[in-house]
This record gives structure tokens, sequence and C-alpha cells, in this order.
């Protein structure tokens, strides 16, 4: 077969499909909907017992003697086997300071504007009584409003009863993404029961359930930070969760970042066992997220924080162009 | 799936939408089913996110096998109505629509007489610009198999009425 069939061949189905575009919004809704089946529940029906909060701290208390890495390592090196903290550790000790003074949420709607790569700008509107999430947004191709996500965040009452000791606070993280993880292997297993046998045998589809590989310390990090830009969480939970981070081995801290607009920021970041790096850019002055970005073997992404907000009226959907 | 691997999801979908949409429509010849397909693959990707390695492989593959599957199931099945709003796909905006409305009917008739895996073999191995080995690692066969699959698929394309036509003005003369 000549080379010039295939190049005719290549040409005529790029020309002939060259119109057509994915239909937008599609993505957010599914990943709305698949978001919504695991993270409800994560804030309740979880009790700390002592024993369990004891086990976690033993573990932190190795880890924290541990240097984070960066310019943490030189500090802790001359250091003696004493409690004498790192610079990373110093750093995210302050902003723990700054979230503990920081002033509740006076509305019950939380109105918080993100820029996302890709060029979208979302407005998501977060009810602190129920939970529930409206999300806007404008872009490229994309419908202006996505549909409302029922009960997707905690509310502001399930963060209220989180344990502020961190070493409670890091079993409790360990402890949400297991539920988490039992309740999509449950629901994957239903999905998988639906599929007529000889699908469900193929490979890609019906790969077996397996650990994810990842470690408690890796857990803890991402189970952190996200809840870290969640703005329905307290002044004394963030600070638990800064305290944290501070105690989990790996993180790098760079006090003097700036994030992708430019903003001072302080900015937090790991790489788990997987080699996905989760990247927080904290505002120093006020400890709100300014930035949150990931880069690992499924692709990149990255969002903006422009502003967060809360209001006592319920916001209407023509507000944000819905 | 988290805040972050849902954002994720969204980034790959968002860099690959368009592509996976058009190696549906070529899949499948018809434009509406490829919207189906589209989604009902997004919505295994999302099912299975944490522990898909690689996305892009893992959506070709499974919208192959759901082209696959529906293939075998068509008679006994009606037509399962879109998840979304059948929006239309295609934008008026493209310089390129002109050539692509044209173009599209005849080529997607021609597709459609190739079985299901030929193809497959030809949609990943010149639309989607894979190599031999890779379409048959996508596909699970022999990169023997993709080699003589597409050349014979190539000739048989050429032989079809609509298509020899756009051969030649494609500057492919016999």
């Amino acid at each position: 077969m000549s080379m010039l069939h295939e190049q005719a061949l290549r040409d005529l189905m790029q020309r002939s499909t060259a119109d057509l575009h994915a239909p937008g919004g599609v993505a957010a809704g599914i990943a709305a909907r698949h978001r919504r089946r695991t993270v409800r529940r994560r804030a309740l029906g979880l009790a700390v017992t002592g024993a369990a909060a004891g086990t976690a701290f033993g573990v932190i208390a190795s880890g924290a003697a541990a240097p984070t890495g960066g310019r943490g390592s030189a500090s802790a090196s001359q250091s003696g086997p004493g409690i004498r903290l790192t610079a990373d550790q110093i750093t995210l000790r302050n902003l723990s300071t700054v979230a503990a003074k920081s002033s509740p949420l006076s509305g019950r709607y939380v109105v918080m504007k993100e820029r996302q790569s890709g060029g979208v700008s979302r407005t998501s509107v977060l009810d602190s009584l129920t939970g529930d999430v409206w999300t806007f947004q404008q872009g490229p191709g994309i419908p202006a409003q996505l549909p409302e996500a029922k009960n997707d965040s905690p509310t502001a009452a399930d963060f209220a009863q989180m344990p502020t000791s961190p070493a409670a606070l890091r079993a409790l993280l360990v402890q949400q993404n297991q539920q988490q993880m039992k309740q999509f292997q449950a629901w994957e297993r239903q999905q998988l029961a639906k599929l007529p046998p000889a699908l469900a045998k193929k490979k890609d589809i019906a790969v077996p359930v397996q650990a994810p590989g990842l470690t408690d310390d890796d857990i803890v990090f991402s189970q952190a930070t996200d809840m870290l830009w969640n703005p329905l969480v307290g002044p004394a939970l963030k600070a638990a969760l800064f305290t944290v981070l501070e105690q989990t081995p790996g993180v790098q801290v760079n006090p003097a970042a700036t994030d992708a607009d430019g903003r001072a920021a302080v900015k937090i970041s790991r790489t788990d066992s997987l080699g996905e790096t989760i990247t927080v850019y904290e505002n120093p002055a006020t400890a709100t997220v300014l930035e949150t970005g990931g880069i690992g073997p499924q692709g990149t992404y990255l969002d903006l924080y422009l502003s967060i907000t809360s209001t006592n009226t319920a916001p209407t959907a023509s507000q944000y162009g819905g | 799936m988290d805040r972050k691997q849902a954002r994720a999801f969204e980034e790959f979908v968002r860099e690959s939408g368009d592509t996976l949409l058009r190696i549906a429509t070529l899949l499948t010849s018809d434009r509406h089913a490829a919207e189906d397909v589209y989604q009902e693959t997004l919505e295994r990707l999302a099912a299975r996110w944490a522990k898909v390695d690689n996305p892009g492989a893992f959506c070709r593959r499974v919208l192959h096998n759901i082209v696959v599957d529906r293939a075998r199931s068509q008679q006994r099945r009606p037509r399962e109505l879109s998840l979304y709003p059948a929006a239309d796909s295609s934008d008026p905006r493209s310089g390129d629509r002109l050539a692509a409305v044209e173009l599209r009917p005849a080529l997607l008739a021609a597709l459609g007489t190739l079985a299901p895996q030929q193809r497959a073999i030809v949609v990943l191995r010149y639309f989607d610009d894979r190599s031999e080995a890779e379409v048959a690692a996508l596909l699970g066969v022999s990169p023997g198999t993709v080699k003589s699959t597409a050349s014979r698929a190539i000739s048989r394309l050429r032989a079809e009425p609509g298509i020899a036509e756009l051969f030649s003005s494609a500057g492919c003369p016999d």
C-alpha cells in the first residue's frame, strides 16, 4: 500500500471531523456526580478513640524529628534529638497561628471565585448549612451553569465537630480515607455487577480492586490539603490542619513564593509515593488559599482562588450568568 | 473522587475531549451515538480514575469496547437517550466546517462497511497517529494483525464508490 493512500485517509479523517467539539460541561457534570458519592459522609460517624489518637501521635512524633526536606534539612541536622523546629515547620506554625486568629464566616452562603487552567472562570456557592454546592462557569465552549451538587461538601457543623488536636485530626484523616475507599469499592462492585458478563471480564474494566500504594503520610497530606481550600472549615480546624502538615514528613515549604498570579504566598508541596505532587499556595497574612495545583502521572491542573466572600442572601443563578 | 482528582479528570477531558469525540464519531459512523459512547467512556474513566495510569489509552480501549458491545446488542436494544442535551457539537465558527460537513457522510458511510476491529485499527493508526505497536497494545492484537488489517481496510475503503473519488481528489489517482 502506498504512503500516499495512508496520507490521503489520514487527511480525509481529519478534515471530516475537524468541526466536531466535545460538548462542554460534560466532564464537570460527571466529576460532580462521582464526587457526590464519596465526599459527603467523610465527616460523619467517625469516632476517634484515645487509643487510635495515641498510636497516630507516636507516628507523628517520629516523623516530626525527621527533617521535612529542603532548607529544613540543614537546621535539623545541627539540632540534637530535642524539639527544635526547622524553618519549614516554623513557617507552617506561623500560618497555623494566623488561621487560629482569623474570623469565622458571617453569612450562610460562601461565594468563591476561581480561575482554572484552560481559561475557565468558575464561581462556586457553598451552603454552609446543607453542604450543597452550586457551580457556575464561563469559558470556551462551556455552558454557564453546571448541575447543583447536593451535599457535595461537609457542612460547617460537620467541620466544627472534627477534632483539633493534631494527633486525633491526623487519625481522622486516615480513617476518612479508608471509609471513602470502602464506599468507592462498594459502589464499583455495584457498577461491575450491572455490566454484561462479557464486558465485565475485559481487563480494562474489571481491574481488581487494589491497595492504592499510598502511605499514611501521603493520605494525610492529600486529605488535609483537600480540606484547606474549603471555606466552611473554621479557624480552629484550619489551624489544626496546618499543624498536621507541620508534623507530616516530606512536606516542602517555601515562605517567600509567588503564585501564578504573582501574589506573595507560602508554597506548601509534597510528592506522594505514586509520583503526584500536590501544591498549595497560602496567603501568609490571612492563611487563606490562593492557588492549588497538581502534577502527576494522570496530568496537571491549576486553580487560582480570586475571592472568597460570604452572604446571608441566597445567591441567584442570574448573578453568575447561570 | 476527591476534589483534586475531579480537577485532574476535568483537565484531561478539556485537553483530550475533542479528539476522543472525533475518534468515537469515526468508530460509530453516527454523531449521536458517538456522543453517547463518548459520555459513557468518560463515566467509566471517572469511576476508575484513581486506578487508571494512562487515561488516554484507557479511553481509546473503552471507546472501542463500547462500540463492539453496542454493535453486538444493536438488534436487541433500542437506542438509549443521551444523558445530556444533544447540543450540536459541530462548531459553526470553525473555518473547516464546510469541508467537514461535505466530506463526513461519505467517509462515515465507507467506514461503516468495515468490521468494528478493522475500523478501530484504521482510526487509531491513521486518525490518531498511533504506531502499529501502539495500536496492537491498545486493542490486544499482534502488530502483524494491525499491519495487514490496515492494508486490507484501505484497499476496501478505496473500492467504496463514495470514497474513491475523495481519494483521487486528495491526490491519489489509481
